[in-house]
């Protein structure tokens, strides 16, 4: 049976959608991403309020270009689109720099690294560094979790005991081979949130454990036009609590966002 | 629309769980005409005997329902040669191979007696893909240059992080085939686009996965007709139909 969105919406069972996962760029290896004005279309049509979107290109190019892009294409729509910026911990002075900027300038909330695009470990000094920054500038970092040898949960989980006060999101929640690490950390670590991106199976067993907290949804959205309606019927089929779901869908995300 | 479930898990383990009744309910739910069931978790591991015995009694049961596939630990050696000739000779359609249960590298010629079984029987296999260390597309794509004869499924389509590996290995061996399980639509949307949707299948990978999750995803993509009818259960059909 297909999951009728229009009926689970009607149902009033949904209070709210944030999806903390999204990335908002022109191209990228040849793929065309999607525009802003698409991304919001997308989001209308899915009954979800505000995204979380992240650079692409910054990866790996110069970061605060791509984060001075990335603001100027969420800035009129920043009730709906809430940019973090992305930075290379290898370039720790200019990282620290640009952390500075984005939080003090322009109020960004967030930090996105993707350890295995970005090609440095976790666990380097650099990104120590960073990170003693960001929970001092009390940005939320967000990571690409769930791929040896560089971002696995349990290495991602060494920061969280390096910096008790900041708050992390494993941005995949241990994808299908590393979740198990994943929930072991946010049972662990107070300061740590996973995304929903465990086999289905595993996540409705891990939301029940965790009546729902610490469990952040996230679709990477920009790429195609299937993955927000596919994650969106993932959490849609978990046998849990409409509470659950909503905590799942945005309440956890708004503690994140400091709302 | 007709559907077969290639990649299903029943019995129970110690992870994960699925009795018949439920698998039939949930089969008549979605309007699935047959599954090809496979042993869970331990079964899969280390008492391959009990879980082969299990299906076969199973597919015994409910011949109009259920294809059932044999497990067989490599280590075991002339073992499990003889266990897999055994259950085959019973009745069951192919071998499911697990490298990260199993603990070998998916390349490692330790798999061979048995891919030499499933070849001289004319049988699938079914590779679990995408795990890091020793269950990769390209480890996979050396069995199938190894036995060309053998048709293998590339479980999961390599998910998590495999992705940008599939098309290739696919290009190189019209001898695998990818299974939809877990994997993200937007890859099989690109999978059917470079090599067209003749060896898709459709696979729902339940309990871990759910149902209604594994066939709305698919439904998502915008096939065609006839796609669609290849991709749900004319592939895996030919793929059953090869034993005969």
């Amino acid at each position: 049976m297909f999951v009728c969105f229009k009926c689970r919406a009607a149902s009033g069972a949904e209070k709210m959608i944030i999806d903390f996962h999204g990335h908002l760029f022109s191209e990228w290896k040849g793929v065309k991403g999607m525009s802003t004005k698409e991304l919001i279309a997308e989001m209308d049509k899915n009954g979800v309020a505000q995204t979380v979107v992240f650079t692409m290109n910054g990866y790996w190019g110069d970061f605060r270009h791509y984060n001075d892009e990335l603001i100027r294409l969420t800035n009129p729509y920043r009730n709906r689109l809430i940019p973090f910026c992305t930075v290379h911990p290898y370039e720790v002075k200019k990282a620290i720099a640009e952390l500075r900027r984005c939080k003090i300038k322009y109020g960004i909330k967030g930090v996105k690294f993707h350890p295995w695009l970005q090609g440095f470990s976790v666990t380097s000094d650099e990104m120590l560094l960073i990170a003693e920054q960001a929970a001092k500038l009390e940005m939320t970092l967000v990571f690409h979790d769930g791929t040896p040898p560089y971002c696995e949960p349990l290495q991602i989980a060494n920061l969280a005991g390096h910096c008790p006060g900041l708050k992390i999101l494993l941005g995949h929640g241990g994808l299908k081979d590393y979740y198990l690490e994943s929930v072991s950390v946010v049972k662990r670590f107070p300061n740590v949130y996973m995304g929903t991106n465990p086999p289905p199976s595993a996540l409705e067993k891990v939301s029940r454990e965790l009546n729902g907290e610490k469990i952040v949804f996230g679709s990477d959205v920009g790429f195609d036009r299937y993955c927000l309606r596919h994650n969106l019927n993932v959490i849609r089929s978990l046998s849990v609590a409409p509470a659950i779901k909503n905590k799942i869908f945005y309440k956890n995300a708004q503690y994140l966002l400091g709302n | 629309m007709k559907i077969i479930d290639f990649h299903v898990h029943i019995g129970k383990g110690v992870h994960r769980s699925l009795d018949p009744k439920q698998l039939l309910k949930l089969m008549d739910r979605h309007h699935i005409e047959k599954c090809v069931v496979c042993p869970v978790d331990e079964y899969i591991a280390v008492k391959n005997n009990e879980g082969n015995e299990y299906i076969g009694r199973l597919v015994g049961q409910y011949r109009e329902r259920l294809y059932g596939m044999a497990v067989a630990n490599p280590w075991r050696g002339k073992e499990s040669v003889d266990e897999l000739k055994r259950t085959l000779d019973k009745g069951l359609i192919g071998l499911k191979i697990n490298s990260i249960l199993q603990g070998f590298m998916l390349c490692d010629s330790i798999i061979d007696p048995l891919l030499q079984v499933a070849s001289s029987r004319n049988v699938p296999v079914y590779a679990h893909t995408g795990t890091m260390g020793n269950a990769l597309p390209f480890q996979l794509l050396e069995l199938a240059e190894r036995f060309k004869k053998v048709n293998f499924i590339m479980g999961h389509t390599a998910y998590s992080d495999f992705w940008y590996d599939v098309i290739p290995v696919m290009e190189r061996a019209e001898n695998i085939y990818a299974e939809t399980s877990h994997v993200s639509p937007a890859v099989i949307r690109s999978l059917v686009d470079k090599c067209g949707v003749q060896r898709i299948i459709f696979g729902s990978d339940i309990p871990e996965s759910k149902l209604d999750v594994e066939i709305g995803k698919l439904k998502l993509l915008g096939l065609n007709k006839k796609q669609s009818e290849c991709l749900f259960a004319l592939n895996a059909g030919r793929l059953l139909e090869q034993k005969k």
